[in-house]
């Protein structure tokens, strides 16, 4: 076992080396905005420690006007590879801290046009941080309620340009802006311990991205999420979760609304998870949208799935450990 | 308890500090270069049509940059094709500048992009 007053310092070490590689990546380029990556939406525990590398993939490759197929003979495909880095920490027994780092290995774009390159971008997206505050928990009714609040920082570098030509704002990395968040969780277990449902509401507000070459607002984002999960095997959890996800259209320079902006969606995700061991956690999951209406025509999601791998870490229970030794 | 918090708070310092980096300098305007003409083949485009934009200039082994509020570009150098997407009806400007050793020069252009539904081009 590792020594407890070593441990704040390899969790310091991580995050550090996260952050220095994404300042290198910054100095080369920018960014333009983080995916939706589930996480961990419990509160932790005083002294608790939960670390998490997560990957995405997602797909698009249909363009919609409203709920519609179009044929549009622009992007031919358009796909992201993710990288999440996700540190929670339980500052009280009832406040934790998180936060996470995105990554995004590519973001790119294929065109049907034949003499349109292939346009990739890439490098380190925005960073968030979020306090999760346990607001109420009934034993008695097997429920929790978790409001937390969180801010995105566009640490990644955006207006980013490949052979002295900016790329377009849909493969920044990062979103250009800061953004805050507003969100709600709460949790509620049954008589049958196998058995949890959970309630996940968010709030995202965008400021305006005004940088040296774009001016734009992203619209307002509102995300309603129902998630069911059954302990299927002694290890292994199963969960079905349905998502809505709407966005208010953008807007841009002289008060102009972006009317092929925002969009409404409904997402069923699968969830499977397998306890590696008591402190490590492997997640997978796959969204596929069942309900879409973009407004105007844009180019739609397709599918997505994520993996995780986390681990958690009591250090309060560590001290206890060593107390006892003595 | 405290590494914790203050490693908190340098991450919220260094967070802010990055993200209010200034924008990155450019160089002197020059005399010695300077772009003659920026033109499109079209200055009003539907969306997802493409315009040739060419720019011609004064001055030797000159480098060129390309940037636009909304849209997307293809190629490089002294000739570039701009188009742009329904997300982007509107007057939307490009910029070209120009560099070399001595300083830089740039100029804009503006090209129009009309729904999708429209007929003209």
């Amino acid at each position: 076992m590792m020594e407890i007053n070593k441990l704040p310092y390899v969790y310091l070490f991580i995050v550090f080396l996260g952050f220095g590689y994404f300042k290198t990546i910054s100095a080369q380029c920018c960014s333009a905005g983080n995916p939706f990556f589930y996480s961990e939406q419990a509160n932790l525990g005083y002294k608790e420690l939960q670390m998490a590398v997560g990957y995405k993939y997602s797909a698009s490759d249909t363009y919609y006007k409203g709920s519609e197929k179009i044929d549009i003979n622009d992007i031919e495909k358009a796909w992201f590879n993710y990288l999440n880095l996700q540190l929670v920490y339980g500052l009280t027994q009832r406040l934790s801290i998180q936060t996470d780092l995105g990554y995004f290995i590519n973001k790119s774009e294929e065109y049907f046009k034949e003499d349109w390159a292939t346009k990739t971008g890439y490098g380190l997206g925005d960073a968030t941080l979020t306090l999760k505050y346990l607001a109420f928990k009934s034993f008695t009714h097997k429920y929790s309620i978790i409001p937390s609040l969180g801010m995105k920082f566009p640490i990644g570098v955006f207006d980013q340009e490949v052979d002295n030509v900016k790329l377009p704002i849909t493969i920044q990395p990062s979103s250009g802006s800061f953004r805050y968040l507003l969100n709600l969780f709460v949790n509620k277990s049954f008589k049958n311990p196998k058995l949890n449902l959970g309630f996940y509401g968010s709030f995202e507000y965008a400021q305006l991205i005004d940088s040296e070459n774009f001016y734009y607002k992203y619209g307002n984002v509102y995300l309603f999420s129902v998630i069911g999960s059954y302990k299927v095997f002694d290890k292994i959890n199963l969960g079905l979760e349905i998502r809505n996800e709407n966005r208010a259209k953008a807007g841009r320079e002289n008060e102009q609304v972006v009317e092929s902006s925002g969009y409404s969606l409904v997402y069923t995700i699968l969830h499977l998870s397998y306890s590696i061991s008591h402190n490590w956690l492997l997640s997978v999951n796959s969204e596929l949208p069942v309900n879409k209406y973009y407004n105007g025509i844009q180019l739609g999601n397709k599918f997505a799935v994520a993996a995780s791998l986390s681990y958690k870490i009591s250090f309060s229970k560590i001290v206890v450990e060593e107390i006892e030794k003595k | 308890m405290k590494i914790f918090r203050s490693f908190y708070g340098c991450l919220i310092v260094v967070a802010v500090m990055a993200a209010c980096e200034k924008e990155k300098d450019k160089s002197i305007p020059s005399d010695s270069i300077h772009i003659d003409s920026l033109t499109a083949t079209f200055d009003t485009v539907k969306a997802w049509d493409t315009t040739t934009i060419n720019c011609y200039a004064t001055g030797n082994n000159l480098e060129y940059e390309w940037e636009c509020d909304h849209g997307n570009f293809n190629g490089s150098g002294t000739q570039i094709k701009y188009a742009a997407g329904q997300c982007c009806i509107g007057t939307n400007t490009i910029t070209c500048t120009i560099s070399d050793s001595t300083g830089y020069d740039e100029e804009q252009i503006q090209i129009v992009v009309t729904s999708y539904y429209d007929g003209n081009k």
